[in-house]
């Protein structure tokens, strides 16, 4: 019997600088190849494609900023998911190709060329925060743009692009198999969009935290944690990269000190970010609901007077050509207050309705487009006929056709908007969603209302102004504001008799 | 003579197969569709998550056609279409199996149309051997799983972004379901088809001996 007795070969050590730069040129190699790489180029393309679409991502003339940086994260999202793929390939591309023992007779130890993966997502990482920057500034200068330009929600998306590419070097050097990456992405993919993690403090681990289909808030009222998210991010991408030079064989105390620093960053700012709205934030979104006068900025003109926060401001001269343009079709000099309103107690996800103003007030809402101008030409409209938005109730006389006429020719292409908006309403009859309560009308009256809106706006102005009492009156029936404005009505059928008339 | 080539391929090939890869990804699969166990979710949503788990079983399945031997493989009696009818043959029961437990616990309650669930989720098996049979055709790639899982993944986010109206993944109860399924039979035919097509070995041109 006789042992065979192999010596270990000592590595010499380099002097810094040589090992330095072997790293930073493995780095520069690596990100050629991630560049080039099929997924991170499908996805940094086709990110480019939405920012460079025509009309914009979102195609609104009047953005609002807060929310426009909200939705600058997805894309960098799937970026991040082809980076992960990527990357960890790039790390397991010895293993799969048998040269990992090849590598151990090279100057740089595993640990090294681990840096030297991680280094290779910068950019990536910067191209995301260039196509963030894009879609961003594109919407930031469309004149009609509102809102507050919030700077931790921006870097969101580059950090999610850090981050998933970190999460595909640690998986490389902890699980040695092609497989984990694509697993990886789908248990992302899941927690981000499908699973739904409720308001609960687990919420915010997840990468992409997205709050949408909600009316915008005013900056102040949203109270995302988004800074503290910002860093979660950041130390958890810094913690995967530690965890992957670790496992590389780099036990130095150094990184150790470090890996554990971040450790400590990242549930620290996990917590931080998973505390409930602070009390002078709850305070301040039951002010802006229940009390919002003593928050805004108003402008007086004429008659209206206009009130918004103050970051709406922009929106001001939209809101009173609309308002200026119905009251212009009616007699009334009353004065009334068009007052932006916002149902902010729970926050960016809140779908609960606004509350109604009180009596010489109408409601605007925190979103502009041609379809929020035919509404808020509705709630205009109420005003002045009404002059009361807690109704809920079917009009079935003579002020549901002038109201909804009103609001109609109040805009300069009101017909075209209602037949728009009128796709995605169900039901017979005629509506417009106003911000507060929706204006409906039976079928009859709406029939009176297309039958007003086929005669010349000038010739049914001047009959509405000069009957303008009668017309505003409860006590006048359909048939006679039908008779006053001389169109025909059809007969009460027995669908409309089971409309809730008030 | 390839029956028996077959009984004698079929425990080597059931060893060399990527049983691992294919418990985590069915791990996995089994994970997603038991949320729905630990959380009041709706019937929309499970659906989801019963098309991730699927698309999850597709991307273990991805990697049933690799052969690192292919390089010396390619020279036995046994044809192309023998060994790859063989692999997926034996991972089949397996995968069967996995996906009856799936609906069982993802769906207990028989909420969703478990037909076309099950539609989508072979399809997308079938896509993924597809292709795997087509590089393996036309590259001289050992090992297309990977890439193959990386365009199914592509595919499944790109049709996820894609509106209600028009997008492969149609929601439930939505108008277009019997049209969009109808298209998931045409996608499962087509990659059948195509897949048959690419197992045909490249016949070299023969040349005649050379004479001495």
């Amino acid at each position: 019997m006789s042992t065979l007795e192999t010596e270990r070969p000592t590595r010499t050590p380099l002097p810094r600088s040589v090992t330095d730069r072997s790293v930073l040129a493995l780095a520069r190699a690596e990100a050629r190849r991630l560049l080039l790489h099929p997924l991170v180029a499908v996805a940094v393309l086709g990110h480019l494609a939405v920012v460079l679409w025509p009309g914009g991502a979102t195609g609104q003339d009047f953005p609002v900023l807060q929310e426009v940086a909200r939705e600058t994260q997805l894309g960098p999202l799937l970026v991040g998911l082809a980076t992960l793929l990527a990357v960890n390939g790039a790390v397991l591309r010895s293993r799969r190709h048998g040269t990992d023992a090849h590598f151990d007779v090279l100057v740089l130890p595993a640990w090294r060329r681990t840096i030297a993966h991680a280094l290779s997502i910068t950019p990536v990482v910067l191209i995301a925060a260039l196509l963030v920057a894009g879609q961003f500034a594109r919407e930031a200068v469309r004149p009609g743009a509102a809102g507050h330009v919030p700077i931790a929600e921006l870097v969101t998306g580059p950090l999610l692009v850090a981050l998933l590419g970190s999460l595909g070097v640690v998986l490389a050097r902890l699980i040695r198999s092609v497989l984990a990456a694509p697993m990886a992405a789908i248990v992302i993919i899941a927690i981000t969009f499908v699973i739904p993690v409720d308001s609960g403090p687990l919420r915010w681990l997840v990468p992409l935290v997205a709050d949408e289909g909600a009316r915008p808030l005013p900056a102040d009222l949203i109270g995302r944690p988004a800074a503290w998210h910002a860093l979660y991010l950041a130390a958890l991408a810094v913690l995967a990269v530690l965890a992957a030079v670790l496992a590389g064989g780099a036990r130095t105390p150094a990184i150790t000190a470090t890996a554990a620093a971040a450790l400590a960053t990242t549930v620290a700012a996990a917590v931080l970010q998973a505390q409930g709205p602070s009390d002078a934030l709850a305070a301040a979104r039951d002010r802006a609901t229940n009390d919002p006068s003593s928050m805004q900025v108003c402008e007086d003109a004429g008659p209206t007077t206009y009130c918004a926060f103050p970051e709406f401001e922009p929106w001001l001269a939209e809101w009173r050509k609309v308002a200026e343009g119905v009251r212009a079709l009616t007699p009334v000099q009353r004065k009334i207050t068009v007052r932006q309103r916002v149902h902010a107690a729970d926050g960016p996800s809140s779908l609960r309705d606004l509350p109604p103003a009180p009596r010489g007030e109408v409601t605007v809402g925190t979103a502009w487009d041609g379809t929020r101008r035919l509404e808020f030409a509705g709630s205009v409209a109420r005003g002045l006929v009404l002059d009361d938005e807690s109704d809920r109730g079917v009009k079935c006389d003579a002020r549901g056709i002038v109201t909804m006429w009103l609001a109609i020719s109040g805009i300069p292409d009101g017909e075209a908007r209602y037949a728009e908006a009128r796709t995605h309403i169900t039901g017979g009859g005629g509506s417009i969603l106003a911000p507060v309560n929706p204006i409906v009308l039976r079928d009859r009256e709406y029939a009176a209302v297309k039958a007003l809106l086929k005669k010349p706006k000038p010739e049914v102005t001047r009959t509405l102004k000069a009957s303008w009492p009668e017309l505003t009156s409860p006590k006048t029936t359909t048939d006679r504001a039908a008779t006053l404005l001389g169109i025909p009505v059809p007969p009460e059928t027995p669908t409309d008799r089971n409309w809730n008339c008030t | 003579m390839s029956g028996l080539i077959a009984r004698a391929l079929v425990r080597p090939l059931a060893r060399s197969l990527p049983w691992r890869n294919l418990a985590a990804a069915g791990a996995l699969g089994l994970a997603l569709a038991a949320v729905p166990r630990f959380a009041d979710l709706e019937a929309g949503v499970i659906l989801y998550l019963l098309r991730m788990a699927a698309l999850a079983g597709a991307l273990g399945a991805a990697f049933v056609l690799d052969d690192p031997s292919r390089e010396t493989t390619e020279v036995v009696p046994a044809s192309r279409a023998l060994r790859q009818a063989l692999r997926v043959a034996v991972v089949l029961p397996a995968l069967a199996a996995w996906w009856m437990a799936l609906l069982y616990v993802g769906d207990p309650g028989h909420r969703l149309p478990w037909a076309a669930l099950t539609l989508e989720a072979v399809a997308l098996c079938a896509l993924a051997w597809a292709m795997a049979g087509a590089a393996l055709r036309f590259t001289a790639s050992a090992a297309p799983g990977l890439a193959v899982g990386g365009i199914l993944l592509v595919l499944f986010i790109a049709s996820a972004l894609i509106p209600p109206d028009q997008t492969p993944l149609v929601p439930l109860g939505h108008s277009n379901w019997s049209e969009v399924h109808s298209l998931w039979t045409a996608l499962l035919v087509l990659s059948l088809l195509s897949w048959a097509a690419t197992t045909r070995e490249p016949t070299p041109r023969r040349h005649p001996a050379p004479q001495a």
